[in-house]
């Protein structure tokens, strides 16, 4: 705006010049115009703003990762006759890794209708809130400006999903058929006899025990009654968003692939993580796959990358007694004392740590190994990507 | 385009603006294309204003503006609803230029023409310089055509350029720099142009520096430094025009807030304005240009002498050393006319030169040193208060080629330092690049009582009392002695030799009129009872000559250009009747001429006594204080000055006092006049502003024309939204009562979504369209079912009920705009 008073005021010296060179009344005329034109032009856009409004959509509410996202951002202008400069200040942010693109359009609206569309491609997954953070409108001379009130969407949002990957997660042999627990595993039978699995005909080799009289002889063929199979919950899954936003993003596409895998083998887990909403640590129950969904869309708006490891400093604080037989930790930062603390809670623990450099890695630590060559995994970022593009590829 | 967010992590973006897109909504080119008509219209015509009106150019305008309306139409089309606009840009300048090659004869003629209607009025205006246009002699007829042809075809261009730049450039700022040739033309020389193409150009640009976000040079989204902007094409509707009459009232109210009436300049614009012409006149390259543009030295055109206006700027410094010399006025000689034309004063013809060269090639003098001759050879003739004096003249503003002498020129042709006789009579420059712009002159002047004495009588009184028996009766016709030459020395006698032979080179060359006019002059003097042979001397003749033109002819600066074939003098004596000092001279200098007076036509400068400041001896002459006068010869003393124009002219409407006192027309040079100079002094009168050939007059008025075009416009806008809300309006209802019923409910839902949308907005509400208008409206849509009267009624019932809540609960101003920019109700 500086400039354009400048720019005014040199076209004042010009005509001043005018009246000096031009001695008529003409001259004098002019200067008075142009000294009166930013009064005009006051008046004019200071009317014309209250028929300006400014809205921002988002046409789709989830994406993937590389997939343009469309940003319409909508004018109208009710007066129809054209404007001076109108500024809008649009801002995409990545609530989770807190990164973020804030563009200035600047345009002039007429008697048609117009909108903007903006497309963005975004590499981080999360929850981005797209927002018309400042809008105004300038004068036909751009020397004032006037901020435009009537926003009627000022902000709208959209989740960049991770990419889930077809993986298989080593599920610890202790997870199945423990008898205590109340849940049974609807793909496999058991020897749960509270529990009947499925009704089939007699097969060789199965036991006589088995056999349903009643049935067998209504359908007048041998039937048998396949018993529930127990499956227990005792897992565990603990997740550190920390260090840097590629390792972290990373991480939650491992994440959602791992979980993915155990809810495929039927193992429930409950999934610990910081909230920076509440700023506590949440832990959710994933029973089924409508969970994963809510778990994803929480875990995208409210997660954000942190500075330490609370969740693993929390859970060796308060949950230490508790005995899970197999715990999952996700993280971008790993200590051996972190190791050595989980250990504690568990013989059965797997650690995914990821890393953009493989130098970084414990997993190959003397130490390590005594105890157990697959505690922990490290993956790079070269094999997520392979994963990626093979989608298959075991852990 | 890319737009990388600020956090990156590695090498890799996390939020990539991969693309901006602008969608605009139902563009119409119908809608672009009279937006972009109107603007280019109004900056093509004001400028053909500019040109066209102002200057007084002869040709059809009627046809040249239907031609310019219907050239700018077609352009504007191509470039609005056709694609490749660079090859239509070339191929019509090709087309334009070719048009021209082809009528080149009437193409060079019109450009001719409008150059010497436009340079000849730069000169009447006061311009320093003249340029002669070699335009050809044809009808005034064919004038006319060529000048409208070029008329026509100039604005063919510019429409071109401004279509080209405007639409398919977005090129604001060069679209209206192609107005300045055309703006420049009247206003270099302070010609306040046509009122009406000011207005035009002024709506041009004010609406073109508003719409300037809206239509500049981006049409895609740009990346600049403070983010990415754009220009959209959705301004291009006429509805923008609506802007125009708030330009138009903010005119009126200033012109009527400030008028033209009550502006005074103000003194501090004369002073720098002075300041900046002085530093500028000061330099070598500005005498240069001064020289260069001068024109002809050796002529007066008088054809193109019409309309003038003064800046009153000094233009030379005089300085004097004996002030009690300086009478009422001296006259300051720069040309000296001795041929008449008919339509200009020139030099003698080469003989006459060649004659009158020989005649004073042996001797030191020059007939301007006549004066002197006979005051140095005759001092006893002289009374006390005849002297010698310097003048020191300094140059600003003038010519500087031109030399200007006092009368009396007494500095000899070898003393003269960097100047020459351009003939027998007037000083030019030795330098002809620079000229010479300080000199100084010495010269005497002559008491009112020696001044008119003939050679006789300062014979007589050089010789003494003792020589009165001298007999009068053998003198001739002037009453010049004959044989006087056994009472003078050698010295006296050869000064006489030398004045009684020029007398015979003066009757025979300046006594020259054109023949076809010379009978007309002498009809004139007859018809006036004027005859030479009736007086007692020239100048009595001559007084009576100068009063009877006075008689009948009235002083104006505006006495308008004297038809081309005319005579100059014999137009202004017969038919026009006004004129300043160039037609009272030159009337008066033929009539002379035709009573047998040798007389000539003389252009220099006044110096009155009011052009001193006070206890100062320097006098700044302004370039008010131009004039042209007669000299006569009268023997004994030489040429004499004798003023033509009448002093009434001087008391009325002249700038400044170049123009005689309020003395009966007399002859008045550098005299020892006892008589006190405040006597004559035309104070009064120069402190009158001057008068302007068009505009400053005009706003003592109440300034009617632009409250006249603003209602006009106001009228004409209202006009404009009423037929628009009727043809849209008709459209509308013809729409709805369309015979396929399912047409006319989709036609009514459209209509009721409208209302609904208008009305949410303005009253702040959120209601929802009607179920069961939504519901028909979707039958009318997509059944094959035909709409039924009364679900037809239901509509129309539905849309009338929106049409009472909008005027029920809207105030009237806000219907206004429902009903004529929203077109509902």
């Amino acid at each position: 705006m500086v400039k354009n008073w400048v720019a005014y005021i040199i076209v004042l010296l010009l005509t001043l010049s005018f009246n000096i060179f031009f001695e008529g009344y003409l001259s004098f005329f002019v200067l008075l115009i142009f000294l009166f034109l930013p009064v005009i032009s006051f008046i004019l856009t200071l009317i014309q703003k209250r028929y300006i409004s400014v809205a921002v959509y988002s046409q789709d509410k989830t994406y993937h990762k590389g997939q343009a996202v469309q940003i319409k951002i909508s004018t109208s202008n009710r007066l129809k006759i054209f404007t001076g400069k109108v500024k809008i200040c649009v801002s995409v942010k990545n609530n989770m890794f807190g990164t973020f693109s804030k563009n200035t359009l600047t345009m002039a609206l007429g008697a048609y209708e117009q909108s903007v569309i903006l497309k963005y491609i975004c590499n981080h997954c999360g929850r981005h809130l797209c927002s018309i953070e400042k809008a105004k409108i300038y004068d036909f001379l751009s020397l004032f400006s006037f901020r435009i009130k009537d926003i009627k969407n000022s902000e709208c949002d959209f989740y960049i999903i991770p990419q889930i990957s077809e993986i298989t997660v080593n599920a610890p042999s202790a997870l199945i058929d423990e008898s205590d627990s109340n849940e049974y595993s609807k793909t496999k039978s058991g020897d749960d006899p509270s529990e009947i699995f499925d009704l089939r005909e007699y097969k060789e080799g199965d036991r006589i025990s088995r056999i349903n009289y009643r049935l067998s002889d209504k359908l007048d063929t041998l039937i048998i009654k396949d018993f529930g199979l127990p499956i227990a919950q005792s897992v565990l899954i603990m997740v550190d968003l920390c260090k840097n936003i590629k390792e972290a993003d990373c991480l939650v596409s491992e994440l959602g692939s791992a979980i993915n895998s155990l809810l495929n083998q039927e193992i429930r887990c409950k999934v610990r993580w910081y909230n920076s909403e509440t700023a506590q640590i949440a832990v959710t129950e994933l029973n089924s796959k409508n969970d994963f969904q809510i778990f994803l869309n929480q875990f995208l708006s409210c997660a954000k990358i942190q500075d330490a490891s609370f969740v693993l400093a929390d859970f060796s604080v308060q949950q230490r007694s508790a005995n899970y037989t197999k715990i999952f930790y996700f993280c971008t930062a790993l200590t051996l004392k972190n190791v050595f603390s989980l250990l504690e809670s568990s013989r059965d623990i797997s650690v995914y740590h990821v890393v953009d450099d493989p130098e970084k890695s414990l997993g190959g630590s003397d130490i390590l190994q005594s105890i157990d060559y697959n505690t922990v995994c490290t993956v790079t970022f070269e094999q997520t990507k392979n994963r990626t593009e093979n989608n298959n590829i075991k852990i | 385009m890319k737009h990388k967010d600020k956090r990156k992590i590695g090498n890799e973006p996390s939020i990539v603006l991969d693309e901006l897109r602008l969608n605009v909504a139902k563009l119409k080119t119908s809608n672009i294309f009279i937006f972009y008509y109107c603007i280019i219209l109004l900056g093509v015509l004001g400028s053909f204003g500019f040109i066209y009106i102002t200057f007084p150019i002869d040709f059809f305008p009627i046809v040249s503006i239907l031609f310019t309306l219907i050239i700018c139409a077609v352009f504007t089309y191509l470039f609005t609803a056709k694609e490749h606009h660079n090859i239509t840009f070339i191929v019509s300048l090709f087309l334009l230029f070719l048009i021209a090659g082809i009528f080149k004869r009437s193409f060079t003629n019109g450009i001719l023409h409008t150059m010497k209607c436009v340079l000849g009025t730069y000169y009447q205006n006061g311009a320093s310089f003249r340029i002669l246009v070699p335009a050809p002699v044809i009808s005034d007829q064919e004038i006319m055509a060529s000048c409208t042809f070029v008329a026509i075809w100039l604005m063919a261009v510019l429409s071109l350029l401004m279509s080209w730049l405007l639409i398919s450039r977005r090129s604001i700022a060069i679209a209206s720099f192609t107005t300045a040739p055309f703006l420049f033309a009247p206003l270099i020389f302070t010609i306040t142009p046509n009122v009406i193409s000011v207005g035009m150009i002024l709506l041009f640009f004010i609406f073109l520096l508003f719409a300037s976000p809206s239509i500049s040079v981006y049409k895609k989204f740009t990346k600049n430094r403070k983010g990415f902007a754009i220009s959209s094409v959705a301004s291009a509707h006429p509805i923008s025009f609506t802007i125009m009459p708030i330009f138009l009232v903010m005119c009126l109210l200033l012109s009527v807030i400030f008028p033209a009436g009550a502006y005074n300049r103000p003194q501090i614009f004369s002073d720098i304005r002075q300041l900046i012409d002085r530093g500028v006149n000061s330099t070598n390259i500005s005498s240069m240009l001064r020289a260069a543009t001068g024109g002809d030295l050796d002529t007066s055109d008088l054809s193109s002498s019409g309309n003038i206006s003064f800046k009153n700027e000094p233009v030379l410094s005089v300085t004097y050393s004996n002030m009690g010399l300086v009478g009422s006025r001296s006259y300051l000689y720069g040309f000296i006319g001795s041929t008449y034309t008919g339509s200009s004063w020139d030099e003698l013809e080469p003989e006459a030169k060649k004659r009158i060269k020989k005649f004073f090639n042996s001797v030191d003098y020059n007939a301007q040193h006549f004066k002197n001759l006979v005051y140095y050879n005759f001092e006893k003739a002289w009374t006390e208060e005849s002297k010698y004096y310097t003048i020191t003249v300094s140059n600003n503003g003038a010519d500087p080629r031109r030399i200007y002498a006092p009368y009396g020129l007494s500095t000899d042709k070898p003393h003269l330092q960097e100047m020459e006789f351009a003939d027998e009579s007037y000083l030019v420059s030795t330098n002809e690049t620079f000229g010479t712009s300080n000199y100084s002159l010495r010269a005497v002047a002559l008491s009112n009582e020696d001044r008119y004495l003939s050679l006789y009588d300062k014979v007589v009184k050089s010789l003494g009392e003792e020589y009165t028996f001298f007999d009068p009766t053998t003198a001739n016709s002037n009453g010049d002695p004959l044989d006087y030459q056994n009472f003078l020395n050698s010295s006296q006698l050869a000064t006489v030799h030398t004045l009684d032979r020029y007398s015979n080179i003066v009757d025979t060359y300046y006594l020259q009129l054109p023949e076809d006019t010379e009978d007309v002059f002498k009809k004139y003097l007859k018809d006036k009872n004027l005859s030479l042979s009736d007086y007692d001397n020239r100048y009595s003749f001559a007084l009576d000559v100068v009063k009877a033109v006075h008689e009948e002819n009235e002083y104006t600066l505006s006495p308008g250009a004297t038809p081309e074939g005319e005579d100059f003098a014999a137009y202004f004596l017969l038919k026009n009747h006004k004129g300043y000092c160039k037609h009272f001279a030159t009337a008066t200098a033929a009539l002379l001429r035709a009573g047998g007076v040798p007389t000539r036509y003389v252009e220099g400068f006044t110096v009155s006594a009011d052009d001193f400041a006070e206890h100062s001896s320097t006098a700044e002459v302004l370039d008010s204080a131009a004039h042209a006068w007669v000299e006569i010869y009268i023997d004994g003393t030489g040429w004499v000055p004798l003023e033509a124009t009448p002093a009434a002219a001087f008391y009325t409407n002249t700038p400044q006092s170049h123009e005689p006192s309020r003395s009966e027309p007399s002859s008045q040079e550098p005299s020892s006049s006892k008589e006190p100079s405040s006597s004559s002094k035309p104070a009064e009168s120069s402190s009158a502003k001057p008068s302007n050939k068009n505009g400053n007059a005009q706003g003592e008025n109440f300034p009617v024309l632009p409250i006249a075009i603003t209602v006009g416009v106001l009228l004409l806008t209202a006009a404009a939204f009423a037929v628009n809300r009727a043809v849209r309006v008709s459209i509308r209802k013809k729409r709805c009562n369309d015979s396929d019923k399912n047409k006319a409910a989709i036609e009514l839902y459209l209509y009721a979504a409208r209302l609904l949308e208008f009305m949410n907005s303005q009253l702040k509400t959120d209601e929802k369209i009607d179920d069961e208008l939504l519901s028909i409206a979707q039958k009318a849509k997509f059944s094959s079912h035909t709409i039924t009267d009364k679900e037809l009624k239901i509509m129309l019932d539905g849309v009338q009920q929106y049409e009472r809540k909008i005027k029920t609960g809207l105030p009237f101003i806000k219907i206004l705009k429902c009903k004529y920019i929203d077109i509902l109700l």
